[in-house]
């Protein structure tokens, strides 16, 4: 039998009275009862007393050795991520970013069924194109770096399926330059490319926070 | 300890900084939230060791994890959830090998119940009860937030919590009785 259950009370109204969670009319009436009955009292007075000893334990602070485990655990993992890459968390975010007002510029996009609708500002839009491919062979290049530096650290199954995707992206990648060496005003081929360049980023990025 | 509104935007500024590996913002993300997790922690280890590493654990995971936090719940809920987890984890590889302690006394020369029977009691309801009792009695957290860490409902947070109190009278009334009977024998 729960010890909070008395003859008087259902088993959760001495707890929710003690937290002021019950109606106004209701409270008064539990406070009237409680000076009449020496059963329920003793078990409000232990349900305080257990509620006060519990909060004046209160929040405790771990010693200054926790943070300085996190500081070296993280810094000697991520060095090759925090130095050069200190792009890595730049980059990624503005690359896609980049890519979200490219979106908003050009309309909703999909691979299969490249949209015919017009764009308002085609030559701004190729300049936002152009401006977003550079952020991202930025952010590229300095993933890149990090997977190069940490390749020792990797499964090599894992190095083998990942540049068999790498593989098939810059497929993709050589399909779409060359449309746009054929014509660089086609905002398609170059909505193809970022879209290419988005999946290289996100294979990379995982495979960097594998290692992580 | 409730997280005001303003609280939450520092917060979440800080894991934006975090992102972008400003390496300032996550020491700050832990000197505003290591106290609750290491407190979680300790409640549910009982031991200071693993409640440090429960607490290194939680905010190295944290800081992998920064890039897909998108804010819907507080940081600090976030976070106590991981460390939540870890504990858990933790639970059920020691569980095998976890040593009896001797219960201390419920009353000593202090006013109030022991700090230290409080403790082992703690450690003696089951789990889930545990993680109410403390988010809510000691780090003085409430409902809807308790309930958004443990992914339940409002409703049986509040039954759980009374379920760990109910148990914590039952032990406490127990300890007592033991108490006085030691006592007695011992004057005698």
């Amino acid at each position: 039998m729960s010890e909070l259950k008395t003859d008087c009370f259902v088993d959760e109204t001495l707890s929710a009275y003690l937290d002021g969670d019950v109606e106004e009319a209701r409270r008064e009436e539990i406070l009237a009862h409680l000076n009449d009955c020496a059963d329920c009292r003793r078990a409000m007075n232990d349900l305080t007393e257990l509620s006060t000893g519990l909060g004046a334990l209160g929040v405790e602070q771990p010693s200054p050795a926790t943070w300085s485990e996190i500081e070296r655990r993280y810094t000697s993992s991520a060095r090759s991520i925090w130095g050069g890459g200190r792009l890595f968390y730049w980059l990624v975010p503005t690359a896609m970013a980049a890519a979200a007002v490219l979106a908003l510029m050009l309309g909703p996009w999909d691979a299969e069924q490249p949209s015919q609708k017009p764009v308002a500002d085609p030559i701004a839009a190729l300049e936002g194109v152009q401006r977003a491919e550079i952020v991202y062979r930025e952010a590229i290049d300095a993933l890149e770096t990090v997977v190069a530096a940490e390749k020792n650290g990797f499964e090599p199954q894992t190095i083998r399926v990942v540049e068999r995707s790498l593989a098939e992206i810059e497929v993709a990648l050589e399909r779409c330059r060359e449309a746009i060496s054929e014509d660089p005003k086609n905002l398609e081929a170059r909505r193809a490319l970022l879209a290419a360049y988005q999946q290289k980023v996100d294979l990379l990025t995982e495979l960097v926070e594998q290692q992580i | 300890m409730v997280v005001s509104a303003s609280s939450s935007e520092v917060d979440l500024r800080l894991v934006k900084e975090a992102r972008r590996g400003d390496a300032r913002a996550i020491e700050q993300l832990y000197e505003r939230h290591s106290g609750a997790v290491y407190s979680m922690a300790l409640r549910m280890t009982g031991r200071a060791a693993d409640a440090e590493d429960v607490t290194q654990d939680t905010f190295l995971r944290a800081w992998r994890s920064f890039p897909r936090f998108r804010g819907k719940t507080a940081v600090r809920s976030w976070l106590i959830g991981i460390g939540i987890n870890l504990c858990r984890d933790l639970h059920r590889r020691k569980k095998k090998t976890q040593p009896l302690k001797a219960i201390p006394a419920p009353t000593d020369n202090s006013d109030g119940i022991a700090r230290r029977w409080l403790d082992e009691a703690v450690r003696r309801l089951p789990e889930g009860y545990r993680e109410v009792l403390v988010m809510h009695d000691v780090l003085e957290m409430r409902h809807p937030e308790i309930a958004e860490i443990l992914g339940v409902s409002v409703g049986t947070s509040k039954s759980q919590l009374h379920k760990a109190r109910a148990g914590m009278r039952t032990l406490l009334l127990a300890d007592r009785r033991d108490q006085i009977i030691g006592e007695t024998r011992r004057s005698k």
